[in-house]
C-alpha cells in the first residue's frame, strides 16, 4: 500500500476549479493552567468541489480540532481566534445560532472518530438518524423514515428495517460507524469531515468503511476532508494530502506528489516510517526523534527544528512560510527550499 | 421482567422479615416492663396483666415473636391502646394523604431541581463559571433552610397575611381546588427540602454527558442546544437521577411527619406523633412497619425504572 511507485490515481478535480472551501488564517486556542495552546496556527488552504484532503499528523498535531473548528464544535476552552472559511459565499466560522444549526448535518457533516461511543446509548438508531432529516429537509416522521431506511441500505446495514430499531449497542463497532455514515450522508452534505474514522475499528473493518466513504462521497460528489494518522489510509483514500505539525500546515500536495517528493523533512520521516508490504523488513522502522512539540511553548522558529535532521541556524529564528514546490505543491521549510540537494529525496527504505 | 420480579420480590423477604424484627424489639428493648411504661406506674396487677396481653408483651419472648410475625402476616397490627380501632384501618385512613403529598413534593421537587442542575451544568460547559455558581449556591442556600421552620414562615406569609391558603380542616376529595389548596403549602416545603440534592446530581451527571461523544455528534447534525441538553444529556443522566430520587423517598418519608403535623394533615405522620405522644405502642409500630415497607418497594421500583430509562440496564 505504500510504495509510492504504485500509486496511481485520478488527478484531484480541483485544479483551476473554483474552490467549495476557502479556509484562510484559521487559529484555534485553548486556554489553559499552563498558558494559551495554540492548537492550530494560521491554516489555510482550498478544497475543491468533490475533493477528498487527507489531513495527516501526529496526535497533538491539531489536525481534529482544525477540522471540528470548521464546524465551530471546539467547545470551551478551546475557541476560535482568527480566519474564516468560505463554503459557497458562507463563512463557516462567522455563522451563528439558527444560521450555523442549518448548515451543520446537512450541507456540511462530520463522523467522528469513535463508533462506541458517537451515538446516544439511550435513543433508538431511527431516533438518531430521522431527526436531522426532519429538520433540515422538513420531512415527515413517515418520509424520514423511508430516506432514513434508503441511507442504512445504501451503506451496508443487513436488514435495516429491523436494525434501525436497534439500540446502538445493540450493534457492532463497524455497524455503528456505518449508521454514522448514514446519518452524515443523509441529507448528502457538500462537504463531509471524518475525524479519524476507522481509527477505532478493527483493521478489516477499516478498508470496508475507508471504501464506503469514498464511494458515498463519489456518488454525492461532497468533498472529503479525511483526518488521520496513518498513511496507508492516505494512499487509498486521498487526492490530496495536507501534513499538520504543531498546530501548524507544514506541507499539502497531490498525493503523488506527497509520497514520491515530499518537501518537509518531517512529512518524510512520516514515509519513512511506514513498512512496507513485500519489501525487505529493516532491523526496526525508521522512526523520527524526540516528541512533539509542546504547544503552549512553540520555539520561535520552526516547531520541527529539534527534530530535524536537516536543521540549520536560521531554522531556529525564522518561522517558514508555505512555499510553493511544484503544481498545487507547497510546502514550509526553510532548508528544503533553498538547497537543491535538501528538495531531492528518496524514501531511504526503498 | 415478570421473572425478575419475582425473583425480586423473594429477595425482599428477608429485609421485611428483619424489619418485623427490629419493629418487634423495639417495645421489648425499653428497660422495665413496656406495659407499666404505658400504663403508669399506678396500674394495678390485674389492669397490668390485661394491658399485657392487648401488647402482646406477656409469655416466652419466642412465642411473643411468633404471635407477632403471625399476626403481621395476616395484616392484623393489633388495636390502638387508646381509640380501640384496628392498626391496619388507622394507618389506611392515613396513607392516602401521605401518598398524595408524598409524590407530589418528589414530582414538584424533580420539576424544579432538574432544570436549576441541568442549567448550572451547561453553563459551566461553556466556561460561564459565575452562571454555575449562582445556581449551585442558591441550591445550597435553600437547601440550609430548616423545612419546619420555613412551614412556620410560609404559614405567616402566605395563610395568615395574604390569606391565599388554609392551614389546618378536613380535607375534602371530592373538590379538587381545595385539595389543591390545602396541600399547596406543604407539599412546596417537602419539595423545597429535595430541590439542592438533585439539583447537584443532575448538575454532575450532565456535566459529564454534556463532554460525551454523541453530544457532539448531535450538535454535529445541527441540533439546537435545548435539545442537546434536554433530549440527549440529560436523558443519558438519568440513571444517577432515578438513584438519587429513590433515595430522597426516605428523606421524604422522615419530612412528612414534621411537616403533617404542622399542617395538621390527617396522614401517617400524624397519625405516628399523636402515637408517640400518647405511647400507643401498637399504632408506633404499624406506622414504622409501612414506612419500613414503602421503601423497600421503592427501592425495587428503581430498579424497574433503571430499564426504562437506560436501555443497556438489564435486570437479572
Amino acid at each position: 500500500m505504500t510504495s509510492s511507485a504504485t500509486l496511481a490515481r485520478p488527478a484531484s478535480p480541483g485544479y483551476g476549479v473554483e474552490p467549495l472551501l476557502s479556509v484562510r488564517d484559521l487559529s484555534v486556542e485553548f486556554e489553559t493552567k499552563r498558558g494559551t495552546v495554540k492548537a492550530v496556527d494560521n491554516v489555510s488552504f482550498d478544497l475543491a468541489p468533490g475533493e477528498r484532503l487527507a489531513i495527516v499528523g501526529e496526535s497533538g498535531s491539531g489536525k481534529s480540532v482544525m477540522s471540528m473548528s470548521l464546524l465551530q464544535l471546539v467547545t470551551y476552552p478551546g475557541k476560535i481566534v482568527s480566519g474564516s472559511a468560505m463554503l459557497e459565499g458562507q463563512d463557516l466560522l462567522a455563522l451563528q445560532g439558527r444560521e450555523l444549526r442549518a448548515i451543520r448535518g446537512s450541507k456540511v457533516t462530520m463522523i467522528f472518530q469513535d463508533p462506541m461511543t458517537s451515538l446516544n446509548p439511550v435513543l433508538r438508531v431511527i431516533d438518531q438518524i430521522t431527526a436531522p432529516l426532519k429538520r433540515h429537509l422538513g420531512l415527515s416522521q413517515h418520509a424520514a423514515e423511508q430516506k432514513a431506511l434508503e441511507a442504512l441500505r445504501r451503506v451496508g446495514i443487513p436488514d435495516p428495517e429491523r436494525n434501525i430499531r436497534a439500540f446502538p449497542h445493540e450493534l457492532s463497532g463497524g455497524m455503528r460507524q456505518r449508521v454514522l455514515i448514514a446519518m452524515a450522508v443523509a441529507c448528502e452534505p457538500r462537504l463531509l469531515i471524518a475525524d479519524e474514522p476507522t481509527t477505532a475499528l478493527d483493521v478489516t473493518i477499516q478498508a470496508q468503511i475507508i471504501e464506503l466513504l469514498k464511494e458515498q462521497a463519489a456518488a454525492l460528489n461532497s468533498a472529503v476532508i479525511f483526518v488521520t494518522h496513518d498513511m496507508g489510509v492516505v494512499a487509498r483514500f486521498a487526492h490530496r494530502v495536507g501534513v499538520m505539525y504543531g498546530g501548524r500546515l507544514v506541507e499539502i500536495g497531490p498525493v503523488e506528489e506527497i509520497f514520491e517528493n515530499p518537501q518537509h523533512p518531517y512529512t518524510r520521516g512520516l514515509l519513512a516510517s511506514i513498512p512496507t508490504v513485500g519489501g525487505e523488513m529493516p532491523e526496526r522502522l525508521a522512526q523520527i526523534d524526540g516528541t512533539p512539540p509542546d504547544l503552549a511553548r512553540l520555539p520561535e522558529g520552526c516547531s520541527f527544528a529539534p527534530r530535524c535532521d536537516l536543521v540549520q541556524g536560521r531554522c531556529r529564528q525564522v518561522r517558514p512560510e508555505l512555499t510553493r514546490r511544484g503544481t498545487n505543491h507547497e510546502a514550509a521549510c526553510l532548508v528544503t527550499e533553498t538547497e537543491p540537494g535538501g528538495a531531492q529525496w528518496r524514501q531511504p527504505n526503498h | 421482567m415478570t421473572a425478575y420480579l419475582i425473583k425480586r420480590g423473594g429477595a425482599v423477604v428477608p429485609t421485611v422479615l428483619g424489619i418485623v424484627t427490629v419493629v418487634f424489639l423495639m417495645v421489648r428493648l425499653i428497660p422495665g416492663d413496656p406495659a407499666a411504661a404505658v400504663g403508669g406506674e399506678t396500674l394495678s396487677g390485674e389492669a397490668l396483666e390485661l394491658l399485657r396481653e392487648r401488647l402482646g408483651t406477656n409469655g416466652p419472648l419466642l412465642e411473643q415473636y411468633w404471635n407477632y410475625v403471625s399476626s403481621v402476616a395476616q395484616f392484623d397490627l393489633g388495636r390502638s391502646l387508646h381509640t380501640g380501632l384496628p392498626v391496619t384501618t388507622m394507618v389506611m385512613d392515613a396513607l392516602p394523604v401521605t401518598v398524595v403529598v408524598g409524590l407530589s413534593s418528589l414530582v414538584l421537587g424533580m420539576i424544579i431541581s432538574v432544570p436549576i442542575g441541568a442549567f448550572a451544568a451547561y453553563a459551566r460547559s461553556r466556561g460561564n463559571v459565575g452562571a454555575d455558581s449562582a445556581l449551585t449556591t442558591g441550591a445550597m442556600i435553600i437547601d440550609t433552610i430548616p423545612g419546619f421552620w420555613l412551614a412556620l414562615i410560609f404559614i405567616l406569609f402566605f395563610s395568615i397575611q395574604l390569606g391565599w391558603f388554609p392551614v389546618s380542616g378536613p380535607i375534602d376529595w371530592g373538590d379538587p381546588v381545595h385539595v389543591v389548596k390545602r396541600l399547596a403549602l406543604p407539599v412546596s416545603i417537602l419539595s423545597i427540602g429535595q430541590v439542592a440534592s438533585v439539583a447537584r446530581i443532575t448538575r454532575t451527571a450532565v456535566l459529564e454527558s454534556l463532554n460525551d461523544d454523541y453530544v457532539r455528534t448531535a450538535r454535529a447534525l445541527g441540533t439546537p442546544e435545548l435539545q442537546v441538553l434536554f433530549r440527549h444529556a440529560l436523558r443519558n443522566s438519568a440513571l444517577p437521577l432515578v438513584t438519587i430520587t429513590g433515595l430522597s423517598v426516605g428523606r421524604l418519608i422522615g419530612g412528612t411527619v414534621i411537616t403533617e403535623s404542622i399542617f395538621s394533615l390527617p396522614g401517617m405522620g400524624t397519625v405516628l406523633i399523636k402515637a408517640i405522644a400518647g405511647r400507643d405502642y401498637p399504632v408506633i409500630q404499624g406506622v414504622i412497619l409501612l414506612f419500613a415497607l414503602m421503601f423497600v418497594i421503592v427501592n425495587v421500583l428503581t430498579d424497574v425504572v433503571y430499564t426504562r430509562v437506560d436501555p443497556r440496564v438489564r435486570l437479572s
